[in-house]
């Protein structure tokens, strides 16, 4: 039975959506294990064939960070050293052939990272083929390919919320605090989206991050993982600090000076507009100044706090109520590993798509059978995850789930009145054990 | 503490001597806290309080929170307490422990359930760690604490006198190592000046941290002028792990209440400023155990209110096994090696990750898992996290179209055995150590086991720990020689990896560094061949 479009799903019985999901995930399961080799190794070691029932579920999902950066054990953390490799490793986590006449269009190595992934974007530019990365702070990069298709749907997702949630349409100004040249997929979702939804032909949009975040500039930025040999001991002893040092005094005077110019030119204008930035970031933007943003426009946070910051993200909030005129001040949970982003409501849940059949795993990896769940979010996506990758995904990040999976209980939707499944409170990422002691990771 | 449970609202957390709890209690508020599985939960529904005679039940725990003139009068009560000879205190806790076993086995039944509920350990692991306990010999201590090396000690192996096995230090930077052979006859410690406080802080990932660091600490003035009593301690605990140390206090109270009266175990949030610049500024020394984030805070903390404050740091460490050629002429290598990976889970830096194995690798991967499978029967895992074996199996399993990497468990195992024999790099090796936890090990062919230390270069040295062993004689020392230099601090036999001597060395100090000032760098020791015939009963 083919599965509704996105918008229809908001129209389809709560309660109804669990089964029909269900029978997409098993149909999407069927096809990307006869075609994707890299998935199929990994469940069939777990004991899991071709056809699968509901007690199977939690052994189709695989860990996001695990999945994108496996090319670490094939090639090394940085595949820009062997092209043909990395294409060898994409071609394996693919459910389609990657065409193999395109190889020689490769060089035998590039400088960087971002060389190599726009070398193999351009080499299958008929595919659609975009690479986009993680901002992770191990600076070793989830690399995610999209195509076309899935490309168009993790925009019309993620304009979808923006619409649903937010209500912010076309007509709204957009100012995003990001680079307009990054692999960042949020990012990268925002500058796609506004191009080919054409949102830009009656909507201004501006990038006030001067700078490109190549996923080599956010390696060396987060300071963890170096070049071997003399090229990383300049990359630590140089580079790094150099980027700490322009990213404390330059490159934050700049942008917090180019967003502050946007938004006092669009409120001259009366203009409503989203201001979406991390957290940070906009902090950053609130502390140098305010600016009474015009009705209707909207606060939007994303990522997380992904270093060490001195203030918590209720005491950002708080500032940047302050100092944008009380505009509402709302997050976006997401990830590269999702076509699909989840917006805070009104009453500080995170909603997640209808079209997602989400739940909670436990530290067994179990999912958890309750209306009201908490454990490791996991997803399902078989509506918007494409044909690209099987879109089953654990994540590092430990949630309350209200509504998630085959559990729907009508006296626990949102009182915002989207009645979605939810995440309820904070989100916690949980890379590491809690009072680790002395047998943590090095 | 009632030890039955049963009709007790909660459970002490924290130790305080029997003199002092009236006075330093007096008006408190208390804090409790609901453990199960080894993780905090929510308090049980309609408030009760549960006793960990149930299976899944949570235990109930409280500790005070003191004003800050209930911390003023409880460090004034500990330093009014201090009557036992500084150089007396080894002597003295090796009788009083000898003396509370019996105490304490007799508790055990009682007190099984509730260590079980409160660390996440099964009472099996439990019972089976402090079955091999009597391995942690007390008496040695006496021993170690009589040791004065020379500069000799940073060029050669030297026997540890009265303790049998064998030690070399390694000295931090050119200078110093000149300086051995130059003046090779010259003792290696000085003394310190007497201490009237040691502060600890124990991580709650393993039992007994408290307990080790509260002994210890207590040995800070056993160089000291006669006269000199033993200086008081103040530990830090963890909310994970609150009653096991105070259990066997009281036992050791019992017996010898004056040895432990001028001690305070307690809890208390490392978010205090006012506090935490009281205890720095009273204490002459500060141990941690504790993750390595912890240990980066407490050195903020030392450099704010205490930069002469000596710090002696146990932070991340990884260990590793290897195993010679001969490896199959002693039959019960691979249980002796998977005891080493399986006790506490990986979820301490004792247990051993990689396993380097010189011939027969694959056979011997084979072996380990059926011990391993064994042992998830009779030893079975806790509540480590499942997913952790998970993860790694799934990483592995992904690799396996190499033909280089052979999975030799299932899935739902509840360990993980991997053969990996690709080309690896320090990365992988990195990676391999991270993997690690849960039950998880990674069996590494190795031509020559002369190839360890040459891939340790990779790690970090400071966050290197154990190797288990076996090798033949004639191979230690120079092995030991080679790894000692990359950062390993401890060579001991297979299957004792839980217990180590406290007589040898940890994380590279010796118990003589509680009590002595020396030159940077670390010390090995060679734990000789146990002689105890403990039967841990696995």
């Amino acid at each position: 039975m083919p599965l509704p479009g996105l918008d229809a799903f908001f129209a389809f019985p709560a309660a109804q959506r669990g089964p029909l999901l269900l029978e997409g995930i098993r149909a999407s399961h069927r096809y990307h294990f006869e075609r994707n080799a890299a998935y199929r190794r990994t469940v069939r070691a777990r004991g899991v064939g071709s056809d699968v029932g509901h007690d199977d579920l939690p052994r189709l999902l695989r860990p996001a960070a695990l999945t994108f950066k496996s090319y670490v054990e094939t090639i090394g953390p940085f595949p820009q050293d062997d092209p043909r490799g990395f294409l060898a490793w994409l071609d394996d986590q693919l459910s389609i052939p990657l065409p193999e006449d395109r190889q020689g269009a490769l060089r035998r190595r590039y400088a960087t990272m971002e060389g190599l992934l726009a070398a193999a974007e351009h080499a299958y530019a008929d595919l659609g083929l975009e690479l986009v990365t993680s901002s992770g702070t191990s600076g070793i990069a989830s690399v995610v390919a999209r195509d076309a298709t899935t490309v168009d749907l993790a925009v019309r997702s993620f304009f979808t919320g923006i619409q649903r949630s937010w209500g912010i349409s076309r007509g709204a100004a957009l100012v995003f605090v990001m680079p307009e040249n990054t692999r960042v997929a949020m990012a990268r979702s925002a500058r796609i989206g506004t191009r080919q939804l054409d949102w830009a032909a009656d909507t201004a949009v501006y990038y006030t991050m001067p700078f490109s975040a190549t996923p080599d500039r956010i390696r060396l930025r987060a300071g963890r993982t170096y070049r071997p040999g003399p090229r990383g001991v300049v990359e630590s002893r140089i580079l790094h600090p150099l980027m700490a040092w322009a990213d404390a005094r330059l490159v934050a005077q700049k942008y917090v000076g180019v967003t502050l110019s946007r938004l006092r030119e669009l409120t001259a204008a009366g203009r409503p507009l989203m201001l979406l930035g991390g957290l940070a970031q906009l902090h950053a933007v609130a502390l140098e100044s305010r600016v009474d943003l015009p009705a209707g426009s909207r606060v939007a946070t994303g990522g997380g706090t992904k270093e060490q910051y001195p203030f918590t993200p209720d005491q950002i909030r708080a500032d940047l109520v302050a100092a944008f005129g009380g505009a509402p001040v709302s997050d976006v949970y997401g990830m590269a590993e999702a076509d699909w982003a989840a917006f805070e409501c009104p009453r500080g849940n995170y909603h997640i798509p209808p079209w997602v059949y989400a739940v909670v795993t436990d530290d067994a990896d179990r999912i958890v059978q309750a209306p009201v769940a908490s454990g490791l979010l996991a997803f399902f996506d078989p509506v918007a995850g494409g044909d690209l990758i099987p879109p089953f995904f654990q994540t590092a990040d430990r949630v309350t789930l209200v509504n998630g999976g085959a559990h729907y209980d009508p006296g626990l939707v949102c009182d915002c009145g989207y009645d979605s499944p939810h995440i309820a409170g904070r989100i916690q990422r949980v890379d590491l054990m809690e009072e680790a002691g002395c047998a943590a990771q090095i | 503490m009632n030890r039955s449970g049963r009709y007790t609202a909660a459970f002490d957390g924290f130790w305080l001597p029997r003199s002092m709890r009236e006075k330093v209690l007096s008006g408190a508020t208390w804090e409790t806290a609901y453990l199960r599985g080894g993780a905090l939960v929510q308090p049980p529904a309609g408030g009760t309080t549960l006793t960990g005679a149930a299976e899944n039940s949570a235990v109930t725990v409280r500790w005070p929170r003191l004003t800050p003139e209930q911390w003023t009068t409880l460090l004034a009560g500990l330093q009014a307490s201090r009557t036992v000879a500084g150089a007396e205190t080894a002597a003295r806790w090796q009788v009083a422990l000898e003396n509370a076993l019996a105490p304490l086995a007799e508790q055990m039944p009682d007190m099984l359930p509730l260590l079980s509920a409160s660390t996440g350990y099964t009472p099996e692991m439990l019972t089976a760690a402090l079955a091999g306990s009597d391995l942690v010999d007390p008496s040695s201590l006496a021993a170690a604490l009589g040791f004065r090396p020379a500069w000799s000690v940073a060029t050669r192996w030297e026997t540890l006198p009265g303790l049998g096995g064998r030690i070399r230090f390694f000295p931090q930077g050119v200078s110093a190592r000149a300086r051995a052979v130059l003046t090779g006859n010259a003792p290696l410690f000085r003394p310190v000046p007497p201490v009237d406080l040691t502060l600890g802080y124990a991580a709650g990932n393993v039992p007994g941290t408290a307990l080790i660091i509260s002994l210890l600490g207590s040995l800070a003035n056993h160089a000291a002028p006669d006269g000199t009593p033993a200086p008081a301690a103040v530990v830090r605990n963890s909310r994970h792990e609150p009653l096991f140390t105070p259990w066997v206090l009281s036992a050791v109270e019992a017996v010898d209440p004056d040895l432990v009266a001028g001690l305070a175990v307690m809890i208390w949030d490392y978010d205090d400023p006012a506090l935490q610049a009281l205890l720095f500024r009273s204490a002459g020394l500060m141990l941690a155990a504790a993750d390595d984030g912890t240990i980066a805070a407490l050195d903020a903390w030392r450099a704010r209110y205490a930069p002469d404050l000596r710090f002696h740091r146990h932070g991340h460490k990884v260990s590793f096994v290897t195993l010679g050629s001969h490896w199959a002429a002693r039959p019960d290598a691979p249980h002796q090696a998977a005891l080493d990976s399986s006790f506490w889970d990986q979820n301490g830096c004792l247990s051993a990750r990689v396993h380097f194995v010189e011939a027969g690798a694959p056979e011997y991967a084979r072996a380990l898992a059926d011990e391993m499978r064994s042992l998830s029967q009779v030893l079975p895992r806790g509540a480590t996290p499942r997913r952790f074996t998970h993860r790694a199996f799934d990483s592995y399993a992904s690799l396996t179209g190499s033909g280089r990497v052979r999975m030799l468990s299932e899935y739902d195992d509840d360990f993980a055995v991997i053969l990996d024999d690709r080309p690896w790099d320090a990365g992988a090796l990195r990676r391999a150590a991270n993997y690690c936890q849960g039950r998880v090990v990674v069996v590494r062919p190795v031509d020559d086991v002369m190839e360890v230390p040459r891939l340790l270069r990779g790690l970090p040295a400071p966050n290197l720990q154990s190797m288990g062993v076996l090798l033949d004689s004639g191979r230690l020392e120079p092995f030991a020689q080679e790894v000692g230099a990359r950062g390993v601090t401890a060579l001991r036999s297979l299957g004792r990896g839980a217990f180590p001597q406290l007589a040898y060395s940890w994380d590279g100090l010796l118990p003589m560094d509680i009590c002595h000032l020396r030159p940077l760098g670390q010390f090995t020791t060679i734990e000789p061949e146990p002689s105890s015939t403990s039967d841990l009963g696995v």
